[in-house]
């Protein structure tokens, strides 16, 4: 039994438990991420962790028997045991649940990775969710004629004309949030670039026609543009307008219906109540309609940052004092 | 970065790598103090051109390939500042311009534009995150030079003790600030990804990157006997493997939550 033990504490258990827990590690980056949780998620690797668990907290017991005075050492291990019990706290006790909100909607659940409820004990009630996108970068027409195969690019400039001979394009103006007002005139609707269109002048076949392109409905009959475009395509692209800015939901949180704390959630801030935080974590890529959530209860963090915090002095201490010194 | 910047930046630099060689071969001093002349003024155009590009991009320049690569060589020739030039680590000091050089080169292949940042990228996170790898990776490159060059001393049978002071000091350095690199990495996704670690594969392999060099610093600080510069040359280099596949091989072969470039 000695002799199990002081292997379990020496050296070689512990290059043989690292050496395992690189080899899953490696494996696991490189199948597809699925699989890879599942690997990471299974009890062999939890085993293969509370093992490696075991042998610090063992090495660190023999230390102190033979007083080795190592406080970085002693700091890198109990750093190190601190962040594994957390992770073990925050598996065996944590939970995490997504949701999507439509604003004014609210839901007192949230749908874990098995498809089970995780139920907070507060309601989350979506007040308002805004999107903010980055103004459009590069404008762009792509044009394509009958014969010629591919669509090629041109830059839009107002006012130029530009294609081929066969189907020439004069872009005349760009409205970043494309709408057909009550009385059928032409407005843009906000200066963010919900839905950007551009009129155009089309000449091709003899005839010349004045439209509209909108960027977000490339498959969208041209607006006005049936004649010129019978046989050749024009494309409007708006590139950049689709890149997400950044995206918040302000939300109320109900305790025995009635609000008990409100708040802007956002990518990087999330929101904390009750022992949970909640995350802004997706967005409707497509009508930017809805907000999706994920909630998280995790007791083992506060363990996990007070063990980064006493790796961070342990590394400091060894890697750092000791070597860039005088 | 600003074009011509970046532009006088590399000239320098390549400048600098053959009065190295030069220095090397003739064993100069006064080859030696215009390696380092020419190599800090390529530092200063680089310091400027990240000083520029940060007050045109609104944000850290540390988003891209383009910005990191740029970051990267920016950062090692202050580590020959710091470390290596005032203790006279001549030798190991001249290999310096040559990773600078390297990474300037290939930068210039790539799209320097700045780009719009996601959301998850908007934070304060993301210049002590990414400013602490890329201190550590200079750290390990540098490591890595000096390695080679113990190996040279080694196969040659000349003096070796300063290549391996050198490639030691280097790699503490490095591993110091890549230990910031992912602790800091951990907070940082915790708030923006839910969770501290996420098994995502620049995750994998930084801690994996990280393992070998604790291997080797534990092994050198606990087991003294065991001590020895070939020991110093397959981590130094094999190490730097690891650190490769982390940034080069983990961004343009795996796919994963750091797919930003």
């Amino acid at each position: 039994m000695k002799r199990l033990v002081g292997f379990c504490a020496s050296p070689r258990a512990a290059a043989l438990l690292l050496g395992c827990i690189a080899a899953v590690s490696a494996y696991g980056s490189l199948i597809p991420h699925r699989r890879a949780a599942a690997v990471f998620g299974s009890r062999a690797f939890a085993a293969l962790c509370v093992l490696l668990f075991l042998h610090i907290l063992a090495g660190g017991i023999a230390s102190l028997r033979r007083g080795r005075r190592e406080p970085w050492f002693a700091l890198l291990r109990l750093g190190a045991l601190l962040v594994l019990a957390g992770a073990f706290l925050g598996g065996a006790a944590g939970a995490r649940g997504r949701a999507q909100l439509y604003p004014g909607r609210e839901t007192a659940s949230f749908t874990d990775a098995r498809g089970g409820a995780l139920e907070p004990g507060f309601t989350l009630r979506l007040d308002r969710f805004t999107v903010e996108r980055h103004p459009g970068g590069r404008l762009e027409l792509g044009i394509s004629v009958p014969g010629e195969e591919g669509m090629a690019l041109h830059p839009v400039r107002l006012g130029e004309w530009t294609g081929p001979d066969a189907m020439r394009v004069r872009p005349l103006r760009y409205l970043p949030d494309f709408k057909i007002g009550d009385g059928g005139e032409v407005l843009t609707k906000s200066a963010q670039p919900n839905n950007p269109a551009l009129e155009v002048e089309v000449r091709a076949g003899g005839e010349t026609e004045r439209g509209w392109l909108l960027a977000r409905f490339p498959a969208f009959p041209p607006l006005g543009l049936g004649r010129t475009l019978r046989e050749g395509r024009v494309v409007f692209f708006d590139r950049g307008s689709e890149r997400v800015k950044s995206y918040a939901s302000e939300v109320t949180i109900m305790e025995g219906g009635r609000p008990a704390a409100a708040g802007r959630i956002e990518v990087n801030r999330p929101l904390s109540f009750g022992g949970y935080r909640i995350y802004q974590t997706a967005y409707d890529p497509v009508g930017w309609q809805w907000s999706g959530f994920t909630c998280v209860r995790d007791p083992g963090l506060p363990l996990v940052y007070s063990g980064f915090v006493l790796l961070a002095l342990g590394v400091t201490l060894w890697a750092g004092a000791g070597e860039f010194g005088p | 970065m600003d074009a011509p910047l970046a532009n006088a930046a590399l000239a320098l630099f390549s400048a600098a790598c053959v009065a190295a060689v030069l220095s090397m071969l003739r064993r100069s001093d006064a080859l030696y103090r215009l390696t380092a002349a020419l190599a800090t003024g390529g530092f200063a155009a680089l310091s400027l051109g990240l000083i520029l590009r940060r007050m045109e991009a609104g944000h850290a320049p540390l988003t891209t390939f383009y910005e990191t690569l740029v970051f990267l060589a920016w950062a090692s020739w202050l580590l020959a500042l710091v470390l290596l030039i005032p203790l006279r680590m001549q030798e190991p000091a001249m290999l310096i311009p040559f990773i600078c050089a390297a990474c300037l080169g290939y930068a210039s292949t790539l799209d320097a534009s700045i780009r719009p940042l996601v959301p998850a990228l908007r934070s304060n996170w993301l210049l002590l995150h990414v400013a602490a790898c890329f201190l550590g990776y200079a750290g390990l490159a540098a490591g890595c030079a000096a390695g080679l060059g113990l190996a040279v001393a080694l196969r040659r049978r000349r003096p070796a003790a300063q290549w391996e002071r050198s490639a030691v000091r280097c790699i503490r350095f490095g591993f110091l600030f890549l230990t910031y690199g992912i602790l800091s990495g951990s907070v940082w996704a915790n708030e923006a990804w839910t969770t501290y670690w996420g098994w995502d594969p620049k995750e994998i392999w930084a801690l994996l990157t990280w393992l070998v060099y604790f291997s080797f610093l534990v092994l050198r600080s606990r087991r003294p006997a065991e001590r020895s510069p070939r020991m110093t040359v397959l981590f130094s280099v094999g190490g730097f493997c690891a650190v490769l596949f982390t940034y080069f091989g983990v961004s343009f072969l795996l796919a994963g939550l750091h797919s930003y470039f």
